[in-house]
């Protein structure tokens, strides 16, 4: 198993901005994801503001990456064969999004802290060449996020 | 998750020969084996001729190898990152035993064809460090046969 973190900067005032996304640039592999965690820094989020998760078709252009390497396995075993890569806000060029959400969202508090640990069960699979970003949906500015995924590059 | 397969040669007849081995060359990789088949291609030469596992800490000399690539890939993936090699009877060098423990035996009827599938469920299975491998070898100083093999890995 792998697990990344990165820290967001801020996002734009503007409905379905990316706050993070993983992305999967191999061109045969797939990757399982098992679960992700936010938590605010630095400041509160908005009342009532939450996001969601969309599969993303094409990378846009984040703000910054985290590239995992070695260190990021479980076992210290070998670098993620995807080569997967965390993406995180603000992005210059928003990801491509498909169209439908998927089922996994949340509405933060309004309070420095907050956060979530959310478990994906049975995971959700990315394909060569995609990825999964967790959107804002009000058009409402985030706060900074911290921001950690685990995933699987192969399993029974 | 890896399959692999291949059919080995007779073994020799001596105590503690290995019929197959899935060996981890890796330097850090570690792979957990979660099933295998062996299934006879003649009747046993001999009744109470029994197999078991075995924990390998050098690779020894096979007669055959098997190179799995990205069409052992249960998803067409990746090929294997560690490296894992299906290593087959009849061995001009033994592998090393870790010790002298073992475990998972099988007795083989005096039928042609005659087999098994071990396998384990779930996250269970039996992990394979760096630079070793686990064996199916006989522990009786009987003739062996051909026996056509498979083992299933998961690379993380």
């Amino acid at each position: 198993m792998y697990s990344v973190r990165g820290r967001t900067a801020a996002t734009a005032a503007t409905a379905d901005h990316a706050v993070c996304a993983l992305w999967n640039p191999h061109a045969t592999q797939r990757i399982k994801v098992l679960s992700f965690a936010l938590f605010a820094q630095s400041a509160a989020p908005a009342a009532g503001w939450s996001l969601r998760g969309r599969r993303i078709t094409a990378r846009g252009t984040a703000g910054s990456t985290v590239t995992p390497g070695i260190s990021n396995h479980s076992t210290r075993g070998v670098a993620p064969v995807s080569g997967v890569l965390l993406d995180l806000a603000a992005y210059s060029v928003q990801p491509t999004l498909d169209t439908v959400d998927l089922a996994i969202g949340y509405t933060f508090a309004a309070s420095q802290g907050t956060g979530i640990v959310l478990p994906i069960p049975g995971g959700i699979e990315i394909g060569p060449g995609a990825g999964l970003a967790l959107i804002q949906v009000p058009a409402t500015a985030s706060v900074v996020f911290e921001v950690t995924f685990n995933w699987l590059e192969d399993w029974l | 998750m890896y399959s692999v397969r291949g059919r080995s040669a007779a073994t020799g007849g001596a105590a503690n020969e290995a019929i197959a081995q899935l060996w981890n060359p890796h330097a850090t990789q570690i792979i957990r084996l979660v099933g295998y088949t062996l299934e006879s291609q003649v009747a046993p030469a001999a009744a109470g001729f029994i197999t078991h596992l075995r924990r390998t800490t050098a690779r020894g000399t096979p007669g055959s190898t098997v190179t799995p690539d990205i069409s052992n890939d249960s998803k067409r993936g990746a090929a294997p990152v560690s490296g894992a090699l299906l290593d087959l009877a009849a061995f001009s060098v033994q592998p090393t035993y870790d010790g002298t423990t073992s475990w998972d035996p099988f007795y083989f009827t005096v039928t042609n064809p005659t087999g098994f599938v071990s396998r384990r469920s779930g996250p269970a299975g039996w992990y394979i460090p760096p630079g070793s491998g686990i064996a199916v070898s006989t522990p009786g100083a009987i003739v062996g046969n051909a026996f056509e093999v498979t083992f299933v890995w998961v690379e993380d």
